[in-house]
């Protein structure tokens, strides 16, 4: 069994949404073709077993923020992303402090989070990224297992995220009502497929403001036995790679 | 799963929010060709088809994963599920006691508008705003025109006018996404799904 992907998370997006304004979830971009007789009788088939994913949400910034925004987005239209699911927020319920191996929260259970490799803590001004160690898994609905601790200490109480890969749409119109402000209606694409993949080299770096966020770069790989690889060289322009259950690359394309 | 299943499909048996207008419309595709003569209608169809359109609201996650769980299930438009009208299609005659697979109902022609053969009106959805229960049963033969014998019985004492009967239409999504919208992060969520009839894949 093997499975491919070209996903390599290049900058993280920590902007919260303005809740506020409208944010919208699309879940399940399927895709099927239909056709109607006469009679009323169907024909279906279905083009895609796996659904995309969208979201759509409003920021609105000022000061430095708005800059490091657009800085931010014009620097990464290539990119891909990581993108935090807010509407998806866990809270935690014991405090994370350096050492832990496991996150403790309010509700994992029924959750989309089994089918992410990564978990932001904290808000747009300091947050850390953490490596979801889905080789333990959730067992008791309430603790995520992580593949590295705290990077400081995390109150009860603070958020978490699941990260998901996405694509930005490749113009984004950023709307100023004062020079130091910014408003960005920002819309993502999220393939289940990117986040559902276990073994897949990820940023797995931790960053405590945006501007280091600006700068942290996807160029790892974790093995089946959850240790983290620098991928070097000319490695990195590697765009598609298979990799077997266990996280180790069978071949590159 | 907080979906049952009847008939080997799950049945999307949430209550719609009614403020926000549950809407449900009837279209068979046709065309009038005129001449200065005479008209000729055209149909293109020969049913009606009934669409659902339902606004829900969520207040959990976990709720809302399932309801993106059954969408999964049924790969989008591809798959059918039953879902009630919610509407009083059709009324108690009178109170009915607990164990009665045997109905009586307000004469609405029943037989007229929905004739014995699979389709459309032969699945029931009943439901008591007492309890909040909802029982989908199948109609096994109509007598007098208003008196429904079900595939089995209901297990609770009925009030007239504290039920309603709906049609039960088997459906599919009619749109290949779910939009959700969010009004924070613990879960808030509502949603609009429109679903649309299958009315020759009744069993």
């Amino acid at each position: 069994m093997s499975a491919y992907s070209n996903i390599e998370i290049e900058v993280y997006f920590p902007f919260e949404p303005n809740w506020k304004e409208a944010y919208t979830f699309n879940r399940g971009k399927y895709s099927t073709r239909i056709l109607r007789s006469f009679t009323g009788v169907e024909q279906r088939s279905a083009r895609r077993t796996l659904p995309l994913y969208g979201i759509r949400y409003t920021i609105d910034t000022i000061n430095d923020m708005a800059s490091k925004l657009r800085r931010m987005i014009r620097g990464n239209l290539h990119a891909i992303w990581g993108v935090p699911l807010w509407h998806y927020g866990m809270r935690l319920t014991q405090k994370f402090v350096p050492g832990d191996m496991s996150i403790v929260v309010d509700n994992a259970s029924n959750s989309e989070l089994s089918t992410f490799t990564r978990i932001m803590i904290g808000n747009s001004y300091l947050s850390q990224i953490i490596n979801y160690d889905f080789t333990i898994g959730i067992t008791d609905g309430i603790t995520i297992p992580v593949l590295s601790t705290a990077s400081r200490n995390w109150a009860i109480g603070t958020y978490c995220y699941p990260i998901m890969a996405a694509e930005i749409a490749r113009s984004q119109k950023f709307s100023s009502d004062l020079p130091l402000q910014s408003k960005l209606e920002i819309e993502f694409n999220i393939s289940k497929q990117f986040g559902s993949y276990k073994s897949i080299y990820s940023g797995g770096q931790v960053i405590d403001n945006p501007d280091i966020t600006m700068n942290v770069r996807g160029l790892w790989r974790i093995d089946g036995s959850g240790v983290l690889h620098e991928i070097t060289g000319a490695d990195r322009i590697d765009t598609c790679w298979e990799v077997d259950v266990d996280g180790n690359i069978v071949s590159k394309y | 799963m907080i979906f049952s299943q009847y008939l080997s499909k799950y049945v999307f048996h949430l209550m719609p929010i009614f403020g926000v207008s549950a809407e449900e419309t009837y279209e068979q595709k046709g065309e009038m060709f005129e001449t200065n003569v005479v008209d000729y209608p055209t149909v293109f169809e020969d049913y009606p088809t009934t669409k659902l359109k339902h606004n829900y609201s969520f207040l959990s996650k976990s709720k809302i994963w399932e309801v993106n769980n059954l969408f999964d299930l049924c790969y989008g438009r591809m798959g059918a599920l039953w879902v009630p009208s919610w509407k009083r299609d059709f009324k108690l005659s009178s109170n009915i006691t607990a164990n009665q697979s045997i109905i009586t109902i307000d004469d609405v022609q029943y037989p007229v508008y929905f004739p014995v053969v699979p389709g459309t009106g032969r699945h029931l959805f009943i439901y008591d705003l007492v309890t909040n229960q909802g029982y989908t049963r199948k109609v096994d033969s109509v007598a007098s025109g208003n008196i429904l014998t079900l595939n089995s019985a209901i297990p609770i004492a009925l009030q007239a006018e504290r039920s309603i009967i709906s049609i039960l239409y088997l459906c599919r999504f009619d749109i290949d996404e779910l939009e959700w919208s969010y009004y924070g992060p613990e879960g808030n969520a509502e949603i609009t799904i429109d679903f649309i009839e299958l009315p020759k894949e009744y069993a």
